[in-house]
């Protein structure tokens, strides 16, 4: 048998699809709000544009990453933002897409996933989250 | 039970809302606090009811916010609730704490004991947001909005647009969406 503890319990809406938590960006005072999808497939945490636009990035300034999905490829830019998620921060390097069509925002691995400890049951629509 | 509500904006803003309940600011007892971060607090006695029609008591429980300032008034005299949302015959209590939007004014029935109704929707969820993008997806498809609860505060094109309305709104930090035309669909995953 093993154990978890976790400082967070979260419900998250079962009408819209994926497992869907708020969260708060913030970069250089200004900060948004929006909601996000736990992924652990993704590597990275990735924001459509809009947000680092909104919060005044210069979205090509940054880190050029190449990224694969499961029939193409695309390109984002990694900036140092404020990740705040149900109560926790991350200070994580996030990704935004350079396509501004594509606009699912995803917390992936890298920044933050390796940050937490996380649970889900997913029949109850519960997410668990701890800082690791 | 003590049925406590934080009122939302959209329902005192309907033509129909009627203040009439007029808030004494004083010290009372406290009542337990859902957030903790209370800062002002005082009781409500009912002013003479020029009309009010009653809400189901089931719809006490259901937690919305208020923006001070705005849907509920706050002056000297007092603080004026709509009695739309309470009846004709609640004690009323209220209290002011910060909240994600700013300064907000949480009013609750003082009638029964002390345990506090929990919210079917929580704070902070985004729920009220989502419904509103839910129910409007047909109409803002392909556009980005700025929500505060279910409230549309700016919509447009451009996110930093939508953003920048919403904050000189004195929202410092709106939720922001892009209304997608395909978001009902499942996702395949990456």
């Amino acid at each position: 048998m093993h154990n978890l503890e976790f400082g967070i319990r979260h419900k998250y809406d079962d009408s819209v699809p994926g497992i869907t938590v708020p969260v708060h960006l913030e970069y250089q005072g200004s900060r948004v709000q929006f909601d996000a999808k736990i992924d652990t497939g993704a590597e990275l945490c990735l924001f459509d544009r809009g947000y680092g636009e909104a919060l005044g990035i210069e979205i090509e300034s940054g880190y050029r990453k190449e990224l694969r999905t499961i029939n193409s490829t695309l390109v984002a830019y990694g900036h140092e933002v404020t990740l705040s998620i149900l109560d926790l921060n991350f200070d994580l390097m996030a990704f935004f897409y350079e396509a501004p069509e594509i606009h699912r925002n995803v917390l992936g691995r890298q920044g933050w996933l390796v940050k937490v400890r996380l649970g889900v049951v997913d029949y109850e629509q519960l997410v668990y989250i701890g800082s690791y | 039970m003590n049925h406590q509500s934080v009122l939302n904006p959209l329902m005192l803003g309907s033509p129909a809302a009627q203040f009439l309940m007029s808030v004494q600011a004083s010290e009372t007892a406290s009542a337990p606090s859902p957030r903790g971060l209370g800062t002002e607090q005082g009781s409500i006695q009912s002013a003479p009811i020029k009309w009010a029609p009653s809400i189901p008591e089931e719809q006490y429980c259901v937690l919305a916010y208020l923006q001070k300032g705005e849907h509920i008034v706050s002056n000297s005299t007092g603080v004026f609730v709509p009695a739309t949302i309470f009846g004709q015959t609640s004690r009323l209590a209220y209290r002011i704490e910060a909240g994600d939007y700013g300064p907000q004014v949480i009013v609750f029935d003082e009638r029964g004991g002390a345990r506090p109704v929990q919210s079917a929707k929580p704070k902070g969820n985004h729920q009220l947001e989502r419904d509103w993008l839910s129910a409007h997806r047909s109409t803002h498809a392909g556009m980005w909005v700025a929500l505060s609860g279910n409230r549309l505060l700016a919509a447009g094109c451009k996110a930093p647009d939508v953003y920048n309305k919403a904050r000189e709104l004195g929202i410092p930090a709106p939720f922001v969406a892009f209304v997608g035309r395909d978001e009902e669909l499942p996702f395949a995953g990456w």
